[in-house]
């Protein structure tokens, strides 16, 4: 994937019906402890992707943008979403090496494939 | 498992803190959270039954890394420590666990795997513990004897002394570093068969009859017998060098000692070391039967037992460090040092 890709060729959005299903099957959680940690999971993704956006207003601030990519990568894992947690990776290491690539763009994917999920933390 | 463990979990994302709490609750954890390590640390600091621990690594605040560092530099009771990572984190991984974290888990957390590393610091503290309770027993087999005071910490001084000088000149005798210290940590259950031996023989003022001294050998073998018990239950290491030290202390060199009659390199060097700390303390102190002798009566005694009674590099041992033994003696006197005492 690169710069300038078209939302064509981005992984499938994160449904939320999936992130139940990955909540009960990979970790054993009842139905109540699924609808907390898709809550909870809306929520620190939330955060995070606002906290990027904040800091890549900031030019200078690869630190901040690699530690906050780096705990974006490890929501994504946690949601079972490998590939979206491979664009975060791919910020982290582009932000750790004072990389070039268009990091405005990678957030603003991952924030479309989010969509449903953000919508849950508005609520 | 029926009680149930503190554990402490140390992430900044609440989202993964409740996913490691859901996890761990399927096992026999309560679990306490810190949104950093400035948190953790006050967490751990209060509460010293927490002593198993899962952190992140990059966190605000204070990082993992320094939690661990700051853990490892002022902790009173052994916390067992668990680093959360990503693969790509090796480096930091790598100082993790030389900063002294005990284990690793990759992320994303499986819960199977998250149970199963940490029931395995469970067993780590649980040996702890019952490290803690034999050393018990082994202060209890001391107030029973005369061996008053200071004679297991000088033991443990001594055996340690000896065993990282020899680690160091020789080689051939297989002692690490770290088995130095464990030769220290054990040698204080030397004689914690006495706990069998009667009082009438024990406490005996006058010279023990020969059919005495049989009984008083016997605390060897009992002491032995009874840690490998516990060892061959436990599956302790520890307690392997501890049931070596207890049961072969009283062998000699020249194969005349008790109660194999074991001679040379078939005696456990760990024994054959705790027998030289053993004999010198023996010597030095004040007992029922003697006043001490002086540090240089002692260390005549002892060149005379070389390749008798005693290995004659660990009597070389001894002789090249004589400083910090005398250090070790006015450190833990019972009254005024015992190499300023002048015996009859």
């Amino acid at each position: 994937m690169t710069p300038g890709d078209t939302k064509d060729n981005l992984p499938a959005p994160i449904r939320i019906d999936n992130l139940r299903s990955h909540f009960h099957h990979a970790y054993g959680l009842s139905e109540e402890q699924v609808e907390v940690m898709v809550n909870r999971s809306a929520q620190s993704l939330a955060a995070t992707l606002g906290q990027l956006n904040n800091t890549l207003a900031e030019d200078d601030n690869l630190p901040a943008l690699t530690r906050l990519a780096h705990n974006l990568k490890g929501v994504l894992l946690n949601l079972g979403e490998s590939e979206w947690a491979e664009f975060a990776r791919r910020l982290e290491k582009s932000a750790a090496k004072g990389g070039v690539e268009n990091h405005r763009e990678i957030v603003a994917n991952i924030r479309w494939g989010a969509e449903m999920v953000l919508g849950l933390a508005d609520e | 498992m029926s009680e149930k463990y503190k554990i402490l979990v140390v992430d900044d994302d609440p989202a993964q803190r409740t996913l490691l709490n859901m996890c761990l609750e399927l096992g026999p954890f309560n679990v306490v959270e810190a949104e950093n390590g400035s948190e953790a640390y006050d967490i751990l600091d209060r509460e010293q039954d927490v002593r198993l621990v899962i952190t992140d690594l990059d966190m605000p605040v204070m990082n993992g890394l320094q939690l661990i560092r700051k853990v490892r530099e002022t902790d009173l009771r052994y916390r067992y420590m668990v680093v959360l990572t990503s693969s790509e984190e090796k480096e930091s991984l790598v100082k993790a666990l030389s900063l002294g974290a005990d284990d690793y888990i990759s992320k994303p957390v499986m819960p199977e795997e998250l149970l199963l590393r940490v029931e395995s610091g469970v067993r780590l503290l649980r040996l702890e513990i019952q490290e803690e309770l034999i050393l018990a027993m082994a202060k209890l087999a001391e107030y029973r004897s005369d061996e008053t005071g200071y004679h297991l910490e000088r033991i443990q001084h001594y055996t340690k002394a000896l065993a990282r000088d020899l680690a160091e000149k020789h080689p051939e005798l297989g002692i690490s570093l770290p088995l130095a210290e464990e030769f220290a940590r054990v040698s204080p259950l030397h004689d914690i068969g006495k706990v069998a031996i009667p009082d009438a023989i024990l406490h005996k003022p006058d010279k023990l009859t020969p059919a005495e001294f049989e009984v008083m050998k016997t605390h060897a073998a009992i002491g032995g017998q009874l840690l490998k018990d516990i060892q061959t239950k436990s599956g302790s290491p520890y307690l392997k060098v501890a049931y070596e030290v207890a049961m072969f202390h009283h062998e000699r060199y020249n194969g005349k000692g008790y109660p194999m009659g074991l001679k040379g390199e078939e005696i456990p060097v760990a024994a054959r070391i705790v027998a030289l700390a053993d004999v010198y303390d023996a010597m030095t102190s004040e007992r029922c039967y003697k006043p001490p002798f002086s540090h240089e009566k002692a260390k005549k005694l002892i060149v005379e037992e070389r390749g008798e009674h005693l290995d004659p590099r660990i009597v070389d041992s001894f002789l090249a460090q004589e400083d910090i033994w005398l250090a070790i003696v006015d450190r833990f006197a019972e009254s005024p040092p015992a190499h300023e005492k002048i015996s009859p």
